[in-house]
């Protein structure tokens, strides 16, 4: 391998530091995100544990069945508030994520077990025409992701005719939304649920080959089936 | 990935374990974590995949955005290095598909946007910068995009080979060959600009 001279390595030295962002980016940009997926998704530097073991409960406390979790943790209250909130057409992606404190991520489900392949990102899905909302792309996706959120609390909570109720409203939103393979996945884990197995092989065929979501959606049916 | 098991030529530089990166256990961290860790990453290789300053707060969020929405996906959290740059490299190409289709749209002539096309910020995007940063984009524009995000990603992001490789989903030896054959470009093209200098004094 060829190496690099020093007059090389010193421009890329000077490379590697320009660029970089100043801290003032780094919290307008978590401010912002903040403002699309509520506090809990994104605690303030203070709030947030670092020893590893506090880092290996709280990985499990971001996943979207542990946003679910969270909510339902939170009892009747909280889901009566997400669930008064959450309908509401203009309401802010904030609503979907219950700003928890940390106690609750002990009610998170496992992490799933890693696969054998390494992962790989489908190539997502085109994404909606600019003409068909005059909404920043941002915030299509926040809108996608509260609604999906929804849809996951629906099949937390075994309400799978909900949840395709939730799913057809992201449908109609976002046909070719980003989302649109984890709405795929959601709707198989529904269809798995309500028994209606050729439906949920139809959608799994729908799913991108080698598609992250199989795996998962396949594993999720199985579990229904054995209940 | 593919071609994990060929040998890989001994390389300093690659061979080093990503500390800065090295995630204390193999699970997916939460949303938080990773977005501390790899803000820095996010934002220069954004910048460097071409996005302009002005572009670049709403492009970082969306890579967060969808870094939040997809996390659960993760499987293998050893590699969320690379799992994250993927989520850079296609908002990134996102972007400049969508920049794209709004110039076209306003009838504005639109330079080519797709991210094979878009290369680091030209000379004229660094003004403000000093004539080495000047330096080194022009050079980098010399080489192929194929082999220029290769040397970008193992020499400004000091990402390894096994790294690099996943975040393209390249077999390791094509990174190797590609970062190879793009060392060599760049040391010519310092080469080159040396004997100009010489030959102006």
């Amino acid at each position: 391998m060829s190496s690099l001279g020093p007059e090389a390595q010193s421009l890329l030295r000077a490379g590697r530091i320009a660029l970089r962002p100043t801290s003032d980016d780094r919290e307008r940009i978590a401010g912002a995100l903040r403002m699309r997926l509520g506090d809990a998704a994104l605690p303030p530097e203070s709030h947030v544990a670092h020893s590893p073991a506090a880092s290996a409960v709280a990985t499990q406390s971001m996943t979207w069945p542990a946003i679910t979790a969270v909510i339902v943790g939170l009892g009747l209250t909280g889901a009566a508030l997400f669930a008064s909130r959450a309908p509401a057409p203009e309401a802010p992606p904030v609503a979907v994520v219950a700003p928890s404190p940390p106690t609750p991520v002990a009610v998170a489900p496992a992490a799933a077990p890693l696969p054998e392949r390494a992962p790989a990102l489908e190539p997502p899905p085109p994404v909606d025409a600019p003409a068909a909302s005059p909404r920043r792309p941002a915030d299509r996706l926040a809108e996608e992701v509260a609604i999906l959120s929804r849809a996951e609390t629906e099949l937390h909570a075994g309400r799978y005719q909900g949840a395709l109720r939730v799913l057809e409203e992201h449908e109609r939103k976002f046909p070719r939304g980003r989302l649109a393979q984890e709405r795929v996945a959601a709707r198989i884990r529904a269809l798995c649920g309500l028994g209606r197995s050729s439906e949920a092989n139809a959608a799994l065929a729908r799913l991108s080959p080698g598609s992250l979501h199989e795996g998962p959606a396949r594993e999720a049916c199985a579990a229904s089936s054995k209940k | 990935m593919k071609g994990r098991s060929l040998a890989a030529p001994a390389l300093a530089p690659l061979e080093r374990a990503p500390e800065s990166h090295a995630l204390p256990a193999a699970e997916v961290p939460p949303f938080g974590a990773v977005y501390r860790q790899y803000f820095d990453f996010v934002w220069s290789g954004a910048r460097r995949l071409g996005v302009s300053a002005a572009a670049l707060d709403d492009v970082v969020q969306e890579i967060f955005m969808v870094i939040h929405a997809k996390l659960h996906t993760v499987r293998q959290p050893q590699s969320l290095r690379s799992w994250v740059y993927g989520v850079v490299r296609r908002t990134v190409s996102d972007h400049h598909r969508a920049q794209r289709t709004r110039d076209a749209s306003t009838g504005a002539y639109a330079l080519a946007s797709d991210l094979h096309h878009h290369g680091p910020p030209t000379p004229s995007d660094l003004k403000e910068q000093n004539d080495q940063m000047a330096l080194l984009f022009s050079l980098l524009e010399e080489i192929d995009w194929p082999k220029r995000e290769v040397f970008m990603l193992a020499e400004l992001e000091e990402m390894t080979a096994p790294e690099i490789a996943e975040a393209l989903d390249i077999p390791l030896n094509t990174a190797y060959s590609r970062l190879r054959a793009a060392r060599i470009a760049f040391e010519e093209g310092v080469a080159r600009r040396a004997a100009r200098r010489e030959r102006a004094v």
